[in-house]
């Protein structure tokens, strides 16, 4: 270091510092406006396909023209009744469960802790199949059960885990217990059902699209419309926190009210979707590691990390209703899961667990 | 040069859990100096120093910034004061230099301000006070041990607090780069009167940066003053458990510390080469 003091002023350090800020900034700018840039394109060339694919066979200007209001009543109520909803669905779960995962990974820090690891997807398939299977309910009534659930889970995970502060591991192992008890709950309700109705909740369990319609839509946007600007507020502190309690608080947050303000949110977001459309797996798990290694900059990547939500959720139920030959059609989850495991597989052979 | 940014504990009792830690402190840091504390493994001065920087409550008196009790200012107040390196800071996965340095900008954004051309320099100054300007691009986990300490000393720069506390800042350095940092943070202390706070384990390099020595054993504060007149064998073996000489330092003059373990006082003889 002494030899760099002698060579340089201290005015030429600071000028070599702030060209290197410069460039740095500009780099990590135009790496993220990429990866932002073939995200959406994805998202959205996957989107017409789910438009425009189908049983009812419709050209690519006949969907516009249905979306836009064309007189074509058939392919209006595909397009309009059928799709477009199913489609916006997935892309609004696909961006709750892309959050719910990112917001829980980066605030326990570790990879494991995504809502459907720790127990709050569990949670809420509890709630819903109990309202099915015991209140013989349905509809909305069932996905109330399903937020209720979940966001039972969560607040006893964040009573057990919140002593002495919320270490990750705690957290985690906490959250895999309750998932195996809300498991026996849901295996103790099936096995003392009918089969047909025992069907029923099996398909919930799965996730998927199918159950699609405005309402529902509408419901979901609205959720999201509400917590996805409180996400947006809790982001720098949550940057932050990244740097470890100690040092967040050094600077300036107090981490315990932002840890809770995360996970509150977290809980929400995976609740939320999961009672929409059941609990799709692996989505929340996988969006943000994938989201991060795009981006690469040690940053939270929320954004890519919705994105990335969005393309898999969107793009696993074209999978499921299409691509699968014949009558094999199945749930959205159950591509997802099929995708997922393997990335588990992969993740644990790479060790990246050892990212605290 | 003179701060009298005043940072001073008066009566601290610090607890983990139900666990009491440090039984009654009181200091005054010295405006404007090098302190340093000291002390054997467990005896509370890394406590003390979290306490200091707001991130442990006492469970008993209080710590007053310039008059007002440390733990109800508001948090983001302090940080524009004070700013603190724990033992072993975390960088976050993959992040580089420049951005890890504009993490301490934190305490003078509001919620909603992005980066502004204040920041930028405040932190290109901290990378240039640093000697770190060269590793802007680089990412943090790519460092030495010695980069990534000066890093993390710019973090703090940036932050731009008045009051810098370090928890073992040479840790896991090589001895040439334990000085390196000591001498980063002499400088800073001599050219803009920033007051440092440091918990050391090196005895030897304690005395030589120490303005005011604060020496700790089992919770309580035992000697403090410059080192000259605090650190001598008696001390040591106070603090330390530890028979020990001190001589004067053959570089600076400031006490050395010679440990005298059981195997001489058995009459152990060593067969090496003198260097006398």
């Amino acid at each position: 270091m002494s030899a760099g003091t002698l060579e340089h002023s201290a005015a030429d350090r600071r000028e070599v510092a702030a060209a290197g800020l410069r460039g740095a900034r500009r780099r990590r700018r135009t790496r993220r406006t990429g990866v932002l840039a073939v995200l959406v394109a994805l998202a959205l060339s996957l989107s017409g396909a789910a438009l425009v694919i189908g049983d009812f066979p419709l050209s690519p200007g006949q969907v516009l023209g249905a979306l836009l209001g064309a007189d074509d009543p058939s392919a209006r109520f595909v397009v309009v009744e059928l799709r477009a909803p199913r489609l916006l669905l997935g892309a609004l779960v696909g961006v709750a469960f892309g959050l719910a995962g990112a917001l829980f990974q980066s605030v326990l820090r570790n990879p494991l802790a995504s809502p459907d690891i720790i127990g709050i997807s569990q949670g809420a398939s509890a709630g819903a199949v109990a309202a099915l299977l015991l209140g013989g309910l349905s509809g909305a009534a069932v996905s109330l059960s399903a937020l209720a659930g979940g966001a039972f889970v969560g607040l006893l995970l964040y009573a057990v885990a919140w002593r002495g502060g919320m270490t990750g591991h705690r957290f985690v192992l906490s959250g895999i217990g309750v998932a195996y008890v809300c498991a026996a709950v849901v295996g103790y309700l099936l096995t003392r059902s009918e089969v047909d109705q025992a069907q029923v909740a099996l398909r919930w369990m799965a996730g998927g699209l199918a159950q699609a319609e405005w309402g529902l839509v509408q419901v979901l946007a609205l959720a999201l419309a509400l917590l996805v600007p409180l996400v947006a507020l809790v982001a720098r502190r949550l940057d932050l926190l990244l740097l470890g309690d100690d040092q967040a608080g050094s600077l300036g947050l107090r981490p315990e009210v932002v840890r809770a303000g995360v996970v509150a949110l977290g809980v929400a977001l995976a609740c939320a979707a999961t009672a929409a459309a059941g609990p799709v797996a692996f989505v929340a798990f996988v969006a943000a590691p994938v989201a991060r290694r795009l981006l690469s900059d040690g940053g939270l990547a929320l954004a890519e990390s919705a994105l990335v939500g969005v393309v898999l959720v969107v793009g696993a139920d074209l999978v499921a209703q299409h691509l699968l030959p014949g009558d094999l059609s199945v749930p959205a989850g159950v591509v997802t899961g099929a995708v997922g495991g393997p990335y588990l597989i992969w993740l644990m052979a790479t060790g990246r667990t050892a990212a605290r | 040069m003179t701060d009298e940014t005043r940072l001073v504990a008066h009566g601290v009792h610090l607890a983990y859990d139900q666990r009491r830690v440090v039984h009654g402190v009181d200091l005054a840091v010295p405006a404007g100096q090098v302190t340093v504390i000291v002390g054997a493994n467990g005896c509370g001065k890394s406590t003390l120093l979290r306490a200091l920087g707001r991130i442990l409550r006492p469970v008993e008196g209080r710590v007053e910034l310039d008059g007002r009790d440390l733990h109800r200012m508001r948090p983001r107040e302090v940080a524009s004061v004070l700013g603190l390196l724990p033992q072993q800071p975390v960088a976050p996965e993959g992040i580089s230099v420049g951005d890890l340095v504009g993490r301490g900008r934190h305490p003078h954004q509001g919620a909603f301000r992005r980066w502004s051309a204040a920041d930028a320099d405040a932190v290109a100054r901290a990378l240039a006070l640093t000697d770190t300007q060269d590793l802007v691009g680089r990412r943090v986990e790519e460092l030495s041990g010695g980069q990534r300490q000066r890093v993390w000393v710019a973090m703090m720069l940036a932050q731009d607090p008045r009051i810098l506390l370090l928890d073992e800042p040479t840790t896991y350095l090589d001895i040439a780069h334990q000085v390196d940092v000591l001498d980063l943070l002499a400088d800073l202390n001599q050219q803009r009167g920033t007051t440092v706070v440091m918990v050391l384990h090196d005895l030897n390099l304690a005395a030589r940066y120490a303005d005011h020595l604060v020496v700790m054993a089992a919770g309580r504060l035992v000697r403090e003053g410059a080192p000259a007149d605090v650190l001598d064998a008696e001390c040591v073996r106070e603090a330390f458990g530890l028979l020990a000489r001190v001589v004067a330092d053959p570089v600076t003059g400031c006490p050395m510390v010679v440990p005298e373990g059981a195997r001489e006082r058995r009459g152990a003889t060593y067969s090496k080469v003198s260097l006398t």
